[in-house]
């Protein structure tokens, strides 16, 4: 074996080497890519699934089969109201759009403490509650903040109406009060349960929706 | 050989690139479907929202609309508004809105014409000048809404906790001082609520005479009638055929049923007057239709007349909601004036004077007079009564006087402690008069 075969071999191994590391490089950056993308759609999916359930439910505010069952939605349909807790009167519908049967229901929306998900990488996930009639469990879609702002009708000076904040909110409602909310701001943020690597390099893919106004139309017939 | 390596690796470059590719793709397909999926639900409802406020805006103008939008084009999509014939006071109205094959649907359902008349504690929707000289003064309370379409006078501090409006506007007619009235439901003038031209009485003789086909003894003509309401659902019930209100000229009492004495849900008596008290359990509407001048078509209350089971309980806060156990509902209708009896032959003076304060429970309904004390300012009706104590609601063509008072303090009469029944404003009694109005009551997206 002559010198050139040694210099021909030493050379291969060489640049065969360095296009195993690219080819290990291009995996790794591909699995990495592919967890991020896939992660990000799975968070949009969880993000608009949630936001639709959301939706669903509190445009029944106040709503019932029997207008009997609750005369004064505008008045005693929100029990409970809290930045990212509240309990409302509806009545729970069936699929598409089915009426429901007359009966109030109790619903109640709120947002777990992250103790409550420390089995998941990320530290800053947590369960989302939805509760009919006391009976109901958390789900884990990676919400990472909950916050409801609560909106009244308010006069302006031209006589117009428009919507004003409710910064003095009592939490707890007293049955025939009137709460005064018309609307309600819904912010709600998702972020990945996990990242691939370390989050310091790669960080939770995170996306954030907000319902501006979210009215149901029978706490302003 | 070194050729065929490099063109293997090419190859097999390329195609773990176009795998990658693809599925890297398909990433973004999905996250745009997702996407354009709740665009699509978001404009659908939309457009049925808009479908539903369309149909809306015609039902509520012209209670006879039947829909014309159908596959109606709309923001790129299409709308379709359905409803239910006119007749019962329910119609039930559907939009469905789609886009881009996404489907939304919207379902209300409206109650005919009980807005006017049963939306408020006070309703006073006649511009009659006989309103005034008759103002609201210190001790009188009213929970729930008020609208006059006169001037609303005050003389001293009564508290309205509803929300309060008039046409003309406030008039203070007091003589010792600047008045003081509390509205803490907020004030509005110059707000009109159109007055008879909506109105539709229901033929109540056509409906009491299907009561007495049914077997009822719920229509009298030219007689005055005497209805004691019994807390165990009876009615007993006389007739005299005179002017006065002595009872002892009554004929003997006979007693029956509610449901048996009015199967329809009317007790109609026309050409004389009604004398009522009692504790009702059920649900009943009674009429008295008379020419107008006051002679007869009145009510008058000789008693209490109440529901067996109280119908608005405190609500904890100074306020009051409609007590869940209360299903007694009645509606009390007079062509004239809805009178509190004081004289001592009809009983008055022993349940309304000498035992001061008053109970109603009822929607009250004065078409052409309001609610008035009988000979009030002679004895016995010449001193303080107590208060009147209704919880239902008020409407009359007019206020009528019922208290004299010197400065703030009464000196002949009642105070009014109004309490309005909300179940009202969703199901009022039977046969209680509409407007032909369609109203939301429940909303369903």
């Amino acid at each position: 074996m002559g010198a050139a075969v040694i210099l021909d071999v030493i050379g291969s191994t060489i640049i065969g080497g360095l296009l195993l590391l690219i080819l290990f490089r291009t995996n790794d950056n591909i699995t990495m890519n592919t967890y991020n993308f896939s992660g990000e759609v799975t968070l949009q999916e969880n993000l608009v699934a949630t936001i639709e359930v959301l939706e669903f439910d509190f445009r029944k505010i106040g709503y019932c089969e029997n207008p009997l069952a609750l005369p004064d939605p505008e008045t005693d349909a929100i029990l409970y109201a809290d930045t990212s807790e509240i309990i409302f009167l509806t009545d729970i519908t069936g699929p598409d759009l089915a009426p429901g049967d007359g009966t109030l229901d109790t619903m109640r929306y709120r947002l777990g403490p992250t103790s409550e998900l420390t089995g998941t990488p990320n530290p800053n996930d947590r369960l989302l509650y939805r509760e009919v009639n006391g009976v109901g469990q958390g789900v884990n879609l990676g919400v990472t903040y909950f916050k409801i702002r609560y909106f009244r009708d308010s006069l302006t000076s031209s006589g117009s109406t428009t919507l004003a904040e409710i910064l003095d909110l009592p939490k707890t409602h007293t049955f025939g009060t009137p709460t005064g909310i018309t609307a309600m701001q819904i912010d709600i943020k998702v972020e990945n349960t996990a990242t691939y690597g370390n989050p310091d390099d790669n960080p939770y893919r995170h996306a954030f929706w907000r319902q501006i106004r979210l009215s149901s139309r029978n706490l302003r017939r | 050989m070194t050729g065929k390596a490099t063109l293997i690796m090419v190859i097999g470059f390329s195609f773990i690139f176009i795998v990658v590719g693809y599925l890297w793709g398909n990433v973004a397909t999905r996250s745009a479907e997702n996407h354009i999926s709740y665009y699509k639900n978001t404009i659908a409802r939309n457009i049925a929202v808009s479908g539903a406020n369309l149909a809306l805006n015609q039902v509520i103008r012209d209670s006879n609309w039947v829909s014309d939008i159908s596959d109606r084009p709309f923001e790129n999509g299409e709308m379709t508004v359905t409803i239910t014939p006119l007749g019962p006071p329910i119609r039930i109205l559907e939009s469905v809105g789609t886009f881009m094959g996404a489907e939304q649907k919207v379902r209300i359902k409206l109650q005919r014409g009980t807005r006017i008349f049963a939306e408020y504690a006070w309703f006073i929707p006649s511009v009659s000048t006989g309103s005034l000289n008759r103002p609201w003064i210190t001790g009188d309370t009213v929970f729930g809404a008020f609208h006059t379409n006169q001037f609303l006078l005050v003389d001293g501090n009564p508290v309205f906790t509803g929300h309060v409006s008039t046409l003309k506007g406030l008039k203070d007619v007091s003589k010792t001082g600047p008045s003081n009235p509390q509205f803490l439901g907020g004030y509005e003038g110059g707000i009109d609520v159109s007055w008879n031209s909506e109105m539709s009485f229901p033929e109540y003789a056509a409906d009491a005479d299907a009561g007495v086909a049914l077997g009822g003894t719920c229509k009298f003509q030219n007689t005055n009638v005497w209805l004691t309401f019994n807390d165990n659902g009876t009615v007993t019930y006389r007739t005299y055929n005179k002017t006065g209100d002595d009872s002892s000229k009554f004929s003997a009492p006979v007693t029956r049923s509610l449901s048996e004495m009015a199967p329809t849900g009317v007790i109609y008596a026309k050409g004389g007057n009604l004398f009522i008290s009692g504790t009702l359990d059920g649900s009943v509407t009674i009429i008295s239709e008379g020419s107008s001048g006051g002679g007869n078509g009145n009510v008058t209350l000789v008693g209490d007349l109440v529901y067996k089971v109280d119908p608005m309980i405190s609500n904890g806060n100074g306020g009051y909601m409609p007590n869940p156990a209360c299903d007694d509902l009645m509606g009390v209708i007079a062509t004239n004036n809805i009178i509190i009896a004081t004289s001592q032959l009809s009983g008055g003076k022993a349940n309304n004077v000498d035992n001061p304060d008053i109970h109603i429970d009822a929607g009250l309904f004065a078409v052409k007079g309001g609610m008035q004390v009988q000979d009030l300012g002679t004895a016995p009706a010449n001193k303080p009564l107590g208060s009147i104590y209704l919880q239902g609601s008020m409407t009359a063509g007019k206020e009528e006087i019922v208290a004299q008072f010197n400065g703030t303090t009464i000196t002949a009469g009642y105070n009014r402690h109004v309490i309005f029944d909300s179940r009202f404003s969703v199901a009022p009694p039977s046969w209680y008069t509409y407007t032909y109005y369609y109203s939301v009551i429940s909303w369903l997206e």
